[in-house]
């Protein structure tokens, strides 16, 4: 028994570049023998939630949301860590890397390598555990990268951080041909306040994805985009509302700005997404497969003319903010430029505004929601369809919540979400009303 | 902690039992949602001209495609002697702007025309231009940009006259070997053209010289540059010798966009004004549907109705009749472009409303059941958005007794449904003894929906209430075994 020491967790990180990137508590149980140190955690979320709709039925009750069992082991300046979801009966490979810091005067080096979070977005790294909200924010949902498998170089001191990597496209390079394509992501952040009372960061991010991993469609590649957010919510999941599919998407720029404020009792922090997606075809090889009927277009002219390619843009946005109560100071950390959870028992009040655009709709053109496609000019017309429109849907949502924790393990969080839906699609849903309320129990 | 841990049980406990105790949402319910949502409603204005079509009427589908070659004369005379209210048909144009009814896209299955022409450009191409005023250079000249735009098989790539050598009754006895008669062979079914139903509608017959073949000219030089309206047809008619006296109206459709010029609709209100039957220049106030037990509708404002599967068309045609003549905006199922491709009610909604604001003033939705097992289009709550907006609700295409039952109260939607409020009257309010979803019926077996209604009181007198049998009156018409 003597090998083992059993730490409680409050601390943090034994060790600079050392951080869990799906809880940013400490595990509880250590095993330490000598230079290794071998961590085991867990965490279970359990909601419940119960959806007002305007029109379309939204699906009330309860769900495990989250069930996680991770472990990390550490020796010397080496860190790997591994987390594992099995919520809903599936398992899910969550984070899987290795890190190797450097600590110098000037600053911390990681290098870090395997399966986590694309840096390019300070919602998605923020770890569930430590949202202040029941779900991330809608723009953060639809359009911030996840988890990828890479390489990162990173680097902070008190007043920076830069954090950069390149990324597989295609996790297991099990597309049907090709290069599976790849990503390459970034997060740079200026703190020019940052000490134990107050900490003010501005950042922001770049992400870059070429994506080469599709379908066979005619002896050509096709591959497809699809972005989209529940309504804030993970009891009902359901992305219809709030959605957009790109076939032929070739190539996905985000850029985000954000900032982070916090005190001790206050915190804001928000970010502005855009995202650009170009396309690319073979539209030498489709027309060619197209050709053989008395119904064959004309000419490669005639058959582009016919089915235009074109990108597309989006927005979204978010800022909450959070006022504790009472319980321990909010914590900031230098290595991931992020927030953290709540420690100990304590009580706070939080609120979100989040915006997330999904409608890239041409000017003048009209939408017909029997046939779900939009006409060029307004003009109803049989053939070709030639709209590059895409009307995913426009969302507002506000939240307001009360978090409760017991305890350094125990929390739990209720909140209530507005939304504002406008998506030509569903022409009756404009409102939602959410009361959710999660159970954390986390070690 | 073991208090605290059980305060928060019982406080999660309590709102799982408060959250639950509030659910009142339940799956999506089509029923439901289609007493939910808001259709747009038929102006008065709008109203009037729908009304000149008579309440349950009866429209022979392509004249019938049970008894006869469809969209042909026999078929057409058929649905006249029957007592149908309307004869149907499919428009599209020929290459030199002649308007014919066919169904098809092409001219495959109801013609011979791939033992005539094959794929090529009929041989006799180059003549026909020499006959009509080109040189022998411009003919050829001619003849060579016809082959490099050529489609086979579909009429706009064919003069009328190449058309007048096809046959397009043999067909039919080879299709359906129990309605077969040799007649059909016999005497020479040709591809029709509006001209010739109208012509029909109007009691007469074709005229035929001594060897049976129509008899007909064509006058005019031709102009590429201007080559649907260079030519001019002439048909001839007489008087039908087995003309009872019923004077159908007739129900025509515009097809999909692509296969006829962009001008259609344009050319077609000419063509009905030369022929007389264009109300919006030659008014039929105050004439009744039905007279001396006869069908009268050919000679009223109704006289007319178009029809439409395209957005493109239904668009034009508002814009050329200005909603002054009925026209019903037909419904399918499906991803093609025509198509309504979100059948929920709101999407079903939004097409009504498209139709609405388009001018047309009937909704023509598909029906399922055997033969043709189309999609459901008809079901009671999407008879009831169509009978929400005011607008008729012409469902096709019946071709059963078990159909008719279906829809027209005899069978399970007889049964008392949320729906009854709208659908347990018909248009004008008057009320029924049990909700039906139609207003009318595309039919194939004239003979079996006019009984249908009539029987069940929803065609009462002055509609003829006597209905001949449909194989007497073929033979009668001269069409034999």
């Amino acid at each position: 028994m003597k090998k083992y020491i059993l730490v409680p967790v409050l601390a943090a990180l034994s060790f600079s570049g050392m951080v869990a990137q799906d809880f940013d508590t400490d595990p509880v149980i250590k095993l330490q023998k000598e230079d290794v140190k071998f961590t085991v955690g867990a965490r279970m979320m359990e909601d419940v939630a119960y959806y007002h709709s305007d029109f379309t039925p939204v699906k009330s009750g309860a769900s495990l949301t989250d069930a996680r069992i991770r472990t990390s082991m550490s020796y010397k300046n080496w860190y790997f860590y591994a987390d594992f979801d099995f919520a809903k009966g599936k398992f899910t490979q969550k984070d899987l890397f290795l890190q190797y810091s450097l600590k110098r005067d000037h600053g911390t080096h990681a290098f870090k390598a395997g399966y986590y979070n694309n840096p390019a977005s300070m919602g998605n790294n923020t770890s569930r555990g430590s949202l202040h909200f029941i779900s991330r924010a809608a723009p953060v949902n639809a359009m911030s990268p996840g988890r990828e498998l890479g390489l990162s170089y990173i680097f902070y001191n008190t007043h920076f951080l830069a954090n950069q990597g390149i990324f597989a496209e295609n996790l297991y390079n099990d597309q049907l041909a090709g290069f599976q394509g790849i990503t390459l992501g970034g997060r740079w952040l200026w703190r020019p306040i940052n000490n134990d009372d107050n900490t003010f960061h501005i950042g922001a991010t770049f992400r870059y994805a070429n994506i080469a991993t599709g379908e066979t469609y005619n002896n050509t590649l096709m591959t497809e985009y699809e972005i989209g957010t529940s309504l804030e919510t993970y009891v009902d999941p359901t992305k219809q509302f709030v959605t957009a599919t790109m076939p032929w998407a070739k190539n996905v720029y985000d850029v985000t700005a954000e900032l982070l404020y916090k005190n001790d009792k206050f915190f804001v922090r928000g970010e502005y997404m855009y995202k650009y997606v170009t396309k690319e075809r073979d539209d030498q090889t489709l027309f060619e497969a197209n050709l053989g009927s008395i119904d064959s277009w004309g000419t490669l002219e005639a058959w582009q003319k016919g089915n235009p390619l074109g990108s597309n843009t989006f927005h979204g946005g978010y800022v909450e903010a959070g006022y504790k109560i009472f319980g321990k100071a909010y914590q900031y950390n230098n290595a991931s430029g992020l927030l953290g959870g709540l420690d100990g028992r304590s009580l706070e009040i939080v609120a979100r505004y989040s915006y997330v655009g999904l409608n890239d709709i041409v000017d003048g053109e009209r939408y017909v929601l029997g046939r779900d496609q939009y006409y060029p000019n307004g003009v109803l017309a049989d053939y070709p369809a030639t709209s590059l429109s895409i009307g995913g849907g426009n969302m507002h949502s506000a939240t307001l919540g009360v978090n409760y924790a017991f305890n350094k393990f125990t929390q739990l969080l209720v909140s209530y979400t507005y939304n504002v839906l406008d998506r030509d699609k569903y022409v009756y849903d404009e409102n939602f009303h959410t009361v959710q309320a999660r159970l954390i129990f986390q070690f | 902690m073991l208090k605290n841990l059980f305060k928060l049980g019982i406080t999660c406990s309590a709102a799982v039992v408060a959250l639950s105790s509030c659910e009142n949402q339940d799956f999506t319910s089509f029923n439901v949602d289609a007493k939910r949502i808001e259709v747009n409603t038929i102006s008065p204005e709008m109203a009037k001209v729908r009304d000149y079509v008579p309440k349950y009427a009866v429209m022979a589908h392509r004249g019938s495609t049970f008894w006869a070659p469809e969209e042909t004369e026999s078929a057409w005379r058929w649905a006249r002697e029957m007592g149908a209210d309307y004869l149907e048909s499919d428009l599209q144009c020929t290459k030199d702007g002649v308007i014919l009814a066919n169904h098809d896209d092409n001219l495959k299955r109801t013609t011979n025309i791939e033992n005539v022409y094959g794929e090529l450009v009929p041989e006799g191409r180059k003549d026909f231009y020499m006959r009509h005023g080109l040189t022998e250079q411009q003919a050829e000249e001619q003849v060579a940009k016809d082959k490099a735009s050529f489609r086979p098989y579909y009429s706009m790539s064919y003069m009328y006259e190449e058309l007048l050598a096809l046959d397009a009754g043999t067909w039919f006895n080879e299709s359906s070997l129990e309605q077969a008669r040799q007649s059909f062979s016999d005497i020479k079914q040709y591809v029709s053209t509006l001209e010739d139903q109208i012509r029909y509608a109007e009691g007469k017959i074709m005229k035929r010289d001594g060897n049976g073949e129509r008899v007909w000219k064509v006058e005019g030089t031709w102009d590429p540059a201007n080559p649907r309206d260079c030519l001019t047809y002439t048909f001839e008619y007489e008087d039908d010798p087995q003309d009872t006296g019923n004077r159908p109206g007739v129900y025509i459709e515009f097809k999909e966009s692509w296969l006829n010029p962009s001008d259609f609709e344009k050319r077609v209100y000419e063509e009905l004004d030369r022929l007389g039957w264009n109300i919006i220049t030659k008014p039929c106030d105050n004439v009744p549907h039905y007279l001396n037990g006869k069908v009268n509708v050919g000679n009223t404002n109704g006289k007319v109705v178009l029809q439409t599967f395209s957005l493109e068309s239904l668009r034009r045609t508002s814009e050329y009749f200005k909603g002054q003549i009925p026209m019903c905006f037909l419904f399918w199922e499906g991803t093609a472009a025509t198509d309504l491709k979100y059948d929920t009610p709101s999407g079903y909604a939004s097409f009504i409303n498209l139709g609405l604001e388009h001018k047309a003033h009937i909704i023509g939705p598909c029906i399922a059941g055997a033969p043709n097992d189309y999609p459901e289009m008809n079901a009671p709550w999407q008879a009831y958005l169509i009978r929400k907006s005011g607008m008729l609700n012409h469902p096709y295409s019946f071709d059963s007794y078990a159909q008719m039952g279906k829809y027209f109260g005899e069978y399970n939607w007889g049964n008392a449904t949320e729906f009854d409020d709208l659908l347990k009257s018909d248009i004008s309010g008057k009320p029924l003894p049990t909700s039906v979803y139609g207003d009318g019926a595309f039919t194939n077996r004239s003979e079996m929906t006019l009984k249908y209604f009539i029987e069940h009181g929803l065609r009462p007198a002055p509609a003829p209430q006597e209905v001949p049998d449909a194989v007497e009156t073929l033979e009668r018409l001269g069409y034999y075994k």
